[in-house]
């Protein structure tokens, strides 16, 4: 099968503090991966790395074949941990947008979801709530027929009811030829919906494999092993020195 | 790409600046009505009370579009680029060079909005008084020698004003460059960007500085060549202004 993501010796540091190191990983279309390691561990890092948002310090990253630049940008639907709307834009606005910008933006499938949960195409987003911001960026992003869809930690500090809203979401519109790479710490929740999982400490990939092989090996569940392994991270609280 | 870019750019920027135009304009028809009209032909338009709280009022609003401006220029690369926005920004399939002249462009745009608004305005009173004057047969000679002027402009001449018209558009550009270079260096800083940014414009005004009194010793006699020799400094250091802020922003990009 053909590779969609390659990263060979790829290394990312933060003045002396490194963030990846010698990270050599291979990720293929149709599957979702769970990324998963505590703070700190260098999963946004490898996630802006993917998108172009940091440049290596050392080593290759090719998708599709090619390094990050605009023909992969336009195949990767990129969902960040924080808001990136401009307050002056309506959810229209952000339709029009993504609509120009974005050749496989579906439109009516968008609207349809924000009309479903009662928001209007004609509110400001800066008059919006917090929790439906996110579900409006969440929809832009999964109203994409992307190759590759990065969701750095779409879980994190959000309600039971809007974790399952999320996952559904992600569930019942990716693109199924492409791929969904998940960060996240918050095991439990997400573990039903994995393919494979990769588990980064400190900057280095620890593990990468299929989800029930890893179940099978280790008589556990993802998150059981998680917790195990990552145990003394979560007294250590991550390293501060990186992202 | 550039023109969407510059679509959403331009429609943030107007949404807040167009109202003001539009009270500037407004206001110089009501000033120039009441006051040069007024004036002008002898008739009593009302106190002097109304008239200062007007001028006020219309100073103000004028004040506010070249602060509006200023702010533009430096909040619309900022947030637009350097903040959260820069998430959506920075993935979208376009090259960084797109975003940087989007942002740059727009700038020029709307600076050069302000300027039509701002000749609208003075053409509104100088029409209003003006007329008051024809009316009273004071500046008639004037009005009619400037035309006459304008008419007997020889080719080279107006050569020499559009190369100073670029001059200065040119001269404009690496304003607004020179502030996106300060903050593309300022933006490397974790803890203290904006103040990076401020000594980085400080220490690049003083380097402009230093180089503007080297080139000062060689002045022509002749305004074209001037000119000329401007107009090629300023697109030197538009490359240089440029290329530096698009390195920093592909290979040191620093988002918050």
């Amino acid at each position: 099968m053909t590779e969609l993501v390659t990263c060979t010796h790829l290394t990312k540091s933060y003045g002396k503090a490194e963030a990846l190191r010698d990270v050599n990983l291979t990720i293929e279309p149709g599957h979702i991966i769970g990324l998963l390691g505590p703070n700190g561990s260098g999963k946004t890092t490898l996630i802006k790395l993917l998108n172009g948002l940091l440049q290596p310090t050392e080593g290759e990253i090719l998708i599709n074949g090619q390094k990050p630049g605009v023909d992969s940008k336009a195949v990767i639907s990129y969902l960040p941990d924080k808001m990136y709307f401009a307050d002056w834009m309506k959810v229209s606005d952000l339709m029009d947008f993504f609509a120009d910008f974005y050749k496989d933006f579906d439109r009516v499938k968008a609207e349809n979801m924000c009309q479903t949960l009662g928001i209007s195409l004609n509110d400001k987003m800066k008059k919006l709530s917090k929790g439906n911001k996110e579900k409006v960026q969440l929809i832009l992003v999964m109203s994409r027929q992307a190759q590759l869809y990065l969701l750095d930690e779409p879980i994190a500090g959000v309600d039971p009811a809007a974790r399952d809203f999320i996952l559904d979401t992600i569930l019942n519109n990716y693109n199924e030829a492409g791929t969904v790479i998940i960060s996240t710490h918050l095991i439990a929740d997400i573990e039903k919906i994995l393919d494979e999982v990769i588990f980064i400490q400190q900057g280095k990939i620890l593990k990468h494999e299929w989800v029930d092989d890893l179940r099978e090996e280790s008589g556990k569940s993802i998150d059981g092993l998680f917790r195990e392994m990552f145990h003394a991270d979560a007294y250590e609280g991550g390293n501060e020195n990186v992202r | 790409m550039l023109g969407k870019l510059m679509k959403y750019d331009l429609k943030s920027m107007l949404k807040t600046i167009v109202p003001l135009w539009l009270t500037v304009i407004a206001l110089s028809v009501i000033f120039a009505i009441k006051y040069w009209g007024g004036a002008a032909y002898n008739v009593d338009m009302g106190n002097d009370t109304v008239d200062l709280i007007l001028f006020i009022i219309l100073f103000s609003v004028a004040l506010a579009i070249v602060v509006m401006n200023i702010l533009f220029i430096v909040q619309r690369f900022w947030n637009g680029l350097l903040k959260e926005e820069g998430y959506l920004m920075f993935t979208l399939p376009v090259t960084t060079r797109s975003l940087i002249m989007s942002k740059a462009l727009s700038a020029l745009v709307i600076s050069l909005g302000s300027l039509l608004v701002a000749t609208i305005s003075i053409s509104i009173f100088s029409f209003s008084f003006i007329q008051g004057a024809i009316h009273m047969g004071v500046f008639a000679d004037l009005w009619i020698e400037t035309k006459n002027a304008l008419l007997l402009l020889q080719p080279s001449e107006i050569g020499e004003a559009i190369v100073f018209l670029l001059a200065g558009v040119t001269s404009f550009l690496n304003g607004i460059y020179q502030v996106y270079a300060s903050m593309a260096i300022g933006q490397l800083s974790n803890r203290n960007r904006f103040f990076l940014s401020f000594i980085a414009f400080v220490g690049i005004t003083v380097v402009l500085s230093m180089f503007a009194s080297l080139t000062d010793m060689f002045v022509f006699s002749n305004s074209l060549v001037n000119s000329c020799i401007s107009l090629l400094e300023n697109v030197v250091l538009l490359v240089i202004f440029h290329g530096m802020t698009e390195v920093l922003l592909t290979r040191k990009l620093n988002l918050e």
